[in-house]
């Protein structure tokens, strides 16, 4: 894919699935692998990073029973702001481009 | 490649562009990932390739955050930030007390270095009170010291910034040989042969770095050639 076109988007896939569930790094990274196969993991990394500096999502540590230590990601209230606020300009530019012609 | 050798490399390659408390965060990140990797039954080796080249990844993580700041802002705030652990703040702390111990010691004793040394080799076997009393000597130790340190600085040093020592000694040959010369001002034509004299030592020092960058740089990059997307 175009990293051009993937940058935008992946912040929000990056977001959008930390909104639906609390979630740690690995799991993260398998989620986003799983739709969009080609994406390198220091690229998620990275996303993760920038939008914890913006405060977006905060981490806190997990209380697992079993397995490793885990970070989870949970998003604030700025962050779901933000997240709609992106979501309903992906939505305009996708009607722009329907309008234009392309399905 | 284990674990611990992809998170040294890691950290190494950040080493100069993030503060320590950025560049802490990015290796624990990777620290858990590992970690979960590991927890699911895939070995450290599957873990890595998926992860990728670890330049390219250094790449991503310095490119991302830190385009804002002007570079020389970066490099001073790093520099202080991370005094011990930064390959180069090492390398400026060595460097200096070389060049000048060395400049010092051959302007002390009006010898070329190494002619010196041959010259003195023999006394310089009995570290007696008299040779102690030497301050050339003691300077010379310094000298032999801050290479040492040098070198084990750039041990693990993924570029092998150890190219850089040929030139560094020829730079010192060099300066301290221009000290001497100063004394020869008032013959001009001489003086002007015996500088270009005293710039061999700096032009051999340039030429075998330059020769030892490209052979490591060849050495080291010539195999990964696994492209991941972005």
């Amino acid at each position: 894919m175009i990293a051009q076109f993937k940058k935008g988007v992946l912040e929000m896939a990056v977001l959008f699935t930390i909104s639906k569930k609390d979630t740690y790094g690995y799991e993260l990274m398998k989620e986003i692998k799983r739709y969009f196969p080609d994406t390198y993991e220091g690229t998620t990394y990275t996303v993760l990073r920038r939008l914890a500096q913006d405060n977006h999502v905060t981490t806190y540590e997990g209380k697992t029973s079993e397995g490793p230590k885990r970070k989870y990601i949970r998003i604030t209230e700025s962050g779901v702001i933000y997240l709609n606020n992106m979501i309903s300009q992906w939505q305009v530019l996708r009607d722009s481009i329907e309008e234009l012609g392309i399905q | 490649m284990t674990k611990k050798d992809f998170l040294h490399k890691l950290k190494i390659e950040l080493g100069f562009h993030l503060s320590s408390q950025e560049r802490q965060a990015v290796i624990e990140d990777y620290e858990e990932y590992f970690d979960s990797a590991l927890y699911e039954g895939k070995t450290e080796e599957e873990t890595c390739k998926q992860l990728g080249d670890i330049e390219k990844l250094a790449k991503e993580i310095i490119g991302n955050d830190n385009k804002k700041k002007p570079i020389w802002i970066r490099n001073l705030t790093h520099k202080i930030n991370d005094s011990c652990h930064n390959v180069y703040f090492i390398n400026i702390v060595t460097i200096l007390p070389l060049i000048v111990g060395l400049g010092l010691w051959i302007k002390y004793k009006g010898w070329f270095f190494w002619a010196y040394l041959l010259h003195r080799k023999i006394e310089l076997m009995y570290v007696g009170p008299s040779a102690l009393g030497n301050i050339s000597f003691l300077i010379l130790a310094f000298i032999s010291l801050s290479l040492a340190c040098l070198i084990w600085s750039n041990r693990n040093s993924s570029l092998s910034r150890i190219f850089q020592v040929p030139f560094y000694i020829g730079a010192a040959v060099s300066l301290g040989d221009i000290g001497r010369l100063l004394k020869s001002l008032s013959e001009p034509n001489l003086f002007l042969s015996s500088l270009l004299r005293a710039m061999i030592p700096l032009l051999c020092g340039i030429i075998i770095s330059i020769i030892l960058f490209f052979k490591l740089t060849l050495f080291q990059r010539g195999g990964s050639k696994n492209d991941s997307t972005i």
